[in-house]
């Protein structure tokens, strides 16, 4: 190797700015934005720069790129379940594509991405250091940069973009963490409004109808399915009516 | 037809509902609690996976559940 430091004096520059960039961001789609437009503009030769987060099942949950091919090119490998980003993350390691023509590992990836004019890539998990004590770390996205020519990165491109990654994941879980928490509580409080809405109703069409609980509800499901509502608009149908009732009725 | 195999045939269907669905046993949980829904996650795990049952009531909000997300997409 020529250089054996590389970008020795840069790194804490590129460092300050991704930590900078990520704590100050309290959404996870924004930081995922920030950390692939700092791969970018921190490596030599990339055309484009993206990230993902996945969940356990592989299936991207946030995911941000700095141009438009690298979007297609990324979109390409969920869509076709291959490709290197998908290979880092679930091998945990780096994956070097130094000729997309001549790319063997994900054959039907390389030949649908290869027209859009990226010719080599780097793609690294986003790794979270192993919390637990036995040895393993998760890997809960990955960070890539695509190059318009073949061969255009080199062992220190890989190093760098590794350096980028590792605080970039564990800022970016915890931002994670606190987003998936605060969704929880919105889609927790929707959930129990809906049900209690739901459970008026049936009370309702029970009266109503002199019919027994699972009566009201097959009522109330086979309804929704035929008016294409949901259960919970339905109910606010069925119990609208009663709140407008004339305070001199009986 | 008895009411066990009832419960039985309606869990086979659901079962396979849901597997052919995209859904995670959370995502359905969550959704089948804001329609009424009564069991909890762990239990309508065993359900699909054929261990347990299910009142009716419960069974037929699972069912419905599952139909719902299925017809929705994101929202």
């Amino acid at each position: 190797m020529t250089r054996k430091h590389p970008m020795a004096g840069e790194l804490p520059e590129i460092f300050a700015r991704v930590a900078g960039l990520l704590l100050t961001e309290p959404a996870v789609d924004r930081a995922v934005a920030n950390i692939a437009q700092a791969a970018h503009e921190s490596l030599a030769g990339s055309v484009g720069a993206g990230a993902t987060l996945f969940d356990a099942q592989g299936r991207p949950t946030s995911t941000a790129s700095t141009n438009s091919l690298v979007k297609q090119a990324d979109q390409l490998q969920y869509d076709l379940g291959e490709g290197p980003c998908l290979a880092a993350w679930a091998s945990a390691q780096a994956v070097v594509v130094d000729d997309l023509r001549r790319e063997h590992r994900w054959q039907e990836w390389a030949r649908a991405a290869a027209p859009l004019g990226l010719l080599s890539c780097i793609s690294v998990p986003l790794l979270l250091p192993d919390a637990t004590g036995n040895g393993t770390s998760e890997a809960i996205g990955a960070l890539k940069v695509y190059a318009d020519r073949a061969h255009a990165f080199d062992v220190h491109s890989q190093q760098v973009l590794a350096l980028l990654a590792q605080p970039a994941a564990l800022i970016l879980s915890n931002i994670q963490t606190r987003e998936r928490a605060a969704q929880l509580s919105e889609s927790l409080k929707d959930a129990l409004h809906s049900r209690s809405l739901i459970d008026m109703a049936k009370g309702a069409l029970m009266e109503r109808l002199q019919v027994n609980e699972r009566e009201a509800m097959q009522a109330m499901i086979s309804r929704a399915r035929t008016e294409n509502l949901r259960l919970s608009e339905l109910a606010q149908g069925i119990i609208a009516p009663a709140m407008d009732l004339d305070p001199q009725a009986p | 037809m008895t009411a066990e195999s009832d419960g039985e045939a309606q869990r086979d269907r659901t079962a396979q509902a849901f597997r052919q669905s995209d859904l995670d046993v959370d995502e359905l949980w969550m959704h089948y609690f804001s329609i009424g829904g009564d069991a909890g996650a762990m239990e309508i795990d065993a359900y699909l996976h054929g261990s347990y049952m299910l009142r009716p009531i419960q069974r037929d909000l699972l069912d419905h559940a599952i139909y719902e997300l299925g017809n929705s997409g994101p929202d």
